[in-house]
C-alpha cells in the first residue's frame, strides 16, 4: 500500500494536534495512522527519511518486528503509535511500515504484528511528539472502510 | 453546550458550576476568570474537561480552572483537583506528560545598561552552551546507576556533584528532592529516553530568557526575593523531557486495565487513575516523583550552564557574573499536602496541571528567608511579552489548594498561529524591539507567537483580584533562546 491509498486530515486543538485517517480495512488503517504520525514529525516524505526533491533517498536500515497487545482496538492503535514513536526517539530514524502481518481483535484482547523499517533521517524532525494519547480516541467503521481519530501531546 | 448562564458568579473573578450541572459530578467546578476569559474558555473543551475532572473518585472541595486555562487531553491545562487520602485516586493524565514542567528564576547583580553592550554575545553563548531543540542531547551522559541517583534524589544529587549550591537547593520547591521517588518504577524505556537528556531545554514552548525587571509591583516582597528595578534576571522553562513523557505513557496505558479492576468509570480515557492506597497508585506515585526529581536536576544543570555562559560572555569585561537562584517551581505535578476543606484539615493529593503551587507566608515548607512574604510563583508570559513574579497568599491556601496560574494560556492552535505569522518575520519584529532571538526552528518560533496566547496581564489581574497570588515584579525579555 502506498501513501496515495491513505486519506487523512489534521484535527484542531488549542495546544496539541490530532489527525483523522480513513482506510479500506483495519491493517490499512493502522498503516495510514503511522504515516499520518510521521508526516507531522518530518518535513518531506518520512518513507524517504524526509528527503526533499533532488535529495538522494537513504537506504532503509534495520527491519524490526513489532508486536503490540492491548485490551481493545482503540488501545491497540495508541500502543502501536507509541511503539513507533519510541523506536523513532531511540534510533533517531523514521519508522516506515513495511507490512502488517497480523491484526486480531476480540472483545477483550487485540493484537498486531508488523514489520517496520527504520529509515535514517536526512533532516531534524520538525515536531516533537511527546506521546500518543487516549483523548477523544476513536476507531470505528466508516461506510465500507474504517476511520480513526487520534490526538498527540506535543 | 455549556454557557455563561450555567455559572453562578460567586465573586468578581470566581464562577461556579454546581454539582447538579451533570449527573456524574462529585463536586462543583470553579473557574477563576474575568467574564472575558471565561467566555474565551467556553470556546474550546476546557470547561467540559474541568467537569470531567470533578468525576475523579475521592475528589474533594471543587475542581478548579485558572484564568489561563485551555483544553488539554482529559484534564484541562490550567486545572487543579485534590483527591483525599487514603483511597482517593491519582491520575497521571491530570498531571501531564511533561512531569514537573516548571520554571526557574536566576538573578544577576547586573543592570540592563551593564549587560546591553554584551547582549549579542551572551545570547549566542547561551544558545551554544544550553542544548535546545529536537533530539539535542545534554552535556552529561549518565550511567544507569547515576541516572537512578538523579531519579532518587533530584537536586540533592546535583549538590553532591558540585552542580548546585546549597542556596539553589533551598530555593527550589521541595528542595528539588521528592523523597517518595522510586527509580525501580521507572521503566527501562523511560531510562533510555532520559539518559542523555539531563541539562537540555527541549522544544515546543520551552525556553530560556534573559529578562529585565521592568517594574517592581510590591517593594517589600521584591526586596525579600532580591529583585530590584532594571536588574537583569534569567528564566528557564522546561521539564522532565522524554523520561517524564515515557513515565506518563506507561502508566496511562497500565491504568486502563487497573480502572476496570477497580470498577472505576470516567468520561475520558485520558483521565485514567488508580486509588492512592493500591500498589498501582503507589507505583505511579514513585515513578512520577522520580521523573519530577529528574526535572529538578535538569533545570539545575541548565542553571549551571547559564552561569558558565555568563562567565564566558561577561567575565572578561570584569563584570560580576554571579547568578543567585530566586526560586524554582513546578507547574505539572501531583503533591501530597495538607489543606483545610470544609473547616477540616485533610491530607490530599493535589493534581496541578498547568497550575503553580502558591504557598502563603508562614507556610512551614518555605525557606526561612521567604517565610515572611510567601512563596515565589514564576509565571512566564508568551514569547516577547512580559513574565511575572508573584507571591503565594493566604487566599490561595483557602480557595485553591495553595495554587495559582502558570502562564498566559494558549488561545490559538499551533497550526493557526503558523498561518498568521512567519517565524522569520516574528524574529525580525522582536529584533526591532531590541530582543535578541536565538532559535533552532523558525516554524517552532511562529507556533509560540504572542498572538497565540491570552494577554498575560489579564490573567495576572484575575489572580490578584481573586486573592490567589500577589504581583511582585514584571519582567520583560532582552534575549530569548529556544529550540
Amino acid at each position: 500500500m502506498t501513501a496515495a491509498d491513505c486519506r487523512s486530515e489534521e484535527l484542531g486543538h488549542t495546544a496539541e494536534i490530532g489527525f483523522r485517517v480513513w482506510a479500506p480495512n483495519l491493517p490499512a488503517l493502522f498503516t495510514c495512522a503511522a504515516r499520518a504520525l510521521f508526516a507531522l514529525i518530518v518535513t518531506g516524505d518520512p518513507a524517504n527519511g524526509g528527503a526533499q526533491a533532488a535529495e538522494p533517498v537513504p537506504p532503509p536500515a534495520t527491519r524490526r518486528q513489532v508486536v503490540v497487545v492491548a485490551p481493545d482496538l482503540e488501545s491497540l492503535l495508541v500502543e502501536w503509535l507509541n511503539e513507533l514513536l519510541y523506536l523513532h526517539e531511540a534510533s533517531g530514524a523514521f519508522m516506515q511500515v513495511e507490512s502488517i502481518t497480523a491484526l486480531e481483535s476480540a472483545p477483550d484482547r487485540a493484537q498486531l504484528e508488523a514489520i517496520a523499517v527504520e529509515v535514517p533521517s536526512l533532516h531534524a524532525p520538525r515536531l516533537h511528539v511527546k506521546a500518543v494519547t487516549y483523548h477523544q480516541l476513536r476507531v470505528a467503521p466508516d461506510g465500507d472502510g474504517w476511520r480513526a481519530e487520534v490526538f498527540l501531546d506535543i | 453546550m455549556i454557557s455563561l448562564n450555567d455559572f453562578k458568579r460567586l465573586a468578581t473573578y470566581v464562577w461556579e458550576l454546581p454539582k447538579s450541572h451533570r449527573a456524574d459530578m462529585r463536586v462543583p467546578a470553579r473557574v477563576y476568570a474575568s467574564q472575558h476569559l471565561l467566555e474565551q474558555a467556553l470556546t474550546d473543551r476546557s470547561i467540559e474537561q474541568l467537569i470531567n475532572a470533578t468525576t475523579l473518585p475521592g475528589v474533594v472541595g471543587y475542581a478548579i480552572a485558572m484564568p489561563d486555562v485551555h483544553q488539554g487531553y482529559g484534564f484541562p491545562v490550567g486545572g487543579v483537583a485534590a483527591t483525599a487520602l487514603p483511597s482517593g485516586v491519582i491520575s497521571p493524565g491530570s498531571i501531564g506528560y511533561d512531569i514537573n514542567c516548571g520554571v526557574r528564576l536566576l538573578a544577576t547583580e547586573l543592570t540592563v545598561e551593564m549587560v546591553e553592550p554584551y547582549l549579542n554575545d551572551l545570547a549566542t553563548t547561551l544558545y551554544r552552551r544550553c542544548p535546545s531543540g529536537l533530539g539535542e542531547g545534554g552535556a552529561i551522559r549518565l550511567r544507569d546507576d547515576e541516572l537512578d541517583e538523579v531519579l532518587a534524589r533530584g537536586a540533592q544529587w546535583c549538590l553532591e556533584e558540585d552542580l548546585a549550591t546549597a542556596e539553589d537547593v533551598l530555593h527550589t520547591e521541595a528542595s528539588g528532592w521528592l523523597v517518595g521517588a522510586d527509580p525501580k518504577q521507572v521503566s527501562s524505556r523511560a531510562h533510555e529516553r532520559g539518559r542523555g537528556q539531563l541539562g537540555t531545554l527541549g522544544s515546543g514552548n520551552h525556553f530560556l530568557e534573559v529578562d529585565r525587571v521592568a517594574d517592581v509591583l510590591d517593594e517589600k516582597i521584591a526586596a525579600a526575593y532580591g529583585l530590584y528595578p532594571d536588574q537583569v534576571v534569567v528564566l528557564i522553562h522546561c521539564g522532565s523531557r522524554g523520561l517524564g513523557h515515557q513515565v506518563c505513557t506507561d502508566f496511562v496505558r497500565d491504568f486502563q486495565e487497573v480502572m476496570r479492576r477497580h470498577h472505576i468509570q470516567l468520561p475520558d480515557r485520558e483521565l485514567v487513575c488508580a486509588p492512592l492506597d493500591t500498589a498501582e497508585g503507589q507505583a505511579y506515585m514513585g515513578a512520577m516523583q522520580a521523573a519530577a526529581n529528574f526535572a529538578f536536576a535538569n533545570r539545575q544543570v541548565l542553571a549551571t550552564l547559564v552561569r558558565e555562559s555568563f562567565a564566558e560572555a561577561l567575565g572578561p569585561s570584569g563584570l560580576p557574573t554571579h547568578l543567585r537562584q530566586v526560586y524554582d517551581v513546578a507547574h505539572n505535578i501531583g503533591k501530597i499536602e495538607w489543606h483545610t476543606i470544609d473547616g477540616r484539615a485533610q491530607q490530599v493529593c493535589v493534581h496541578r496541571k498547568g497550575a503553580t503551587r502558591a504557598f502563603a507566608p508562614q507556610h512551614e515548607e518555605l525557606p526561612e528567608d521567604y517565610r515572611a512574604v510567601g512563596q515565589p510563583v514564576l509565571v512566564p508570559g508568551s514569547m516577547g511579552t512580559a513574565s511575572y513574579v508573584l507571591a503565594g497568599t493566604a487566599g490561595a491556601m483557602e480557595q485553591t489548594f495553595g495554587s495559582t496560574c502558570h502562564g498566559a494560556g494558549r488561545m490559538l492552535s499551533r497550526t493557526a498561529a503558523k498561518k498568521q505569522v512567519r517565524g522569520e518575520q516574528l524574529k525580525l519584529e522582536l529584533n526591532q524591539r531590541g530582543i535578541r532571538v536565538r532559535a533552532g526552528s523558525m516554524s517552532g518560533l511562529a507556533e509560540e507567537a504572542p498572538l497565540a496566547y491570552k494577554p498575560v496581564e489579564e490573567v495576572i489581574s484575575v489572580v490578584e483580584g481573586a486573592g490567589i497570588a500577589r504581583a511582585v515584579a514584571r519582567l520583560t525579555p532582552m534575549a530569548v533562546i529556544k529550540g
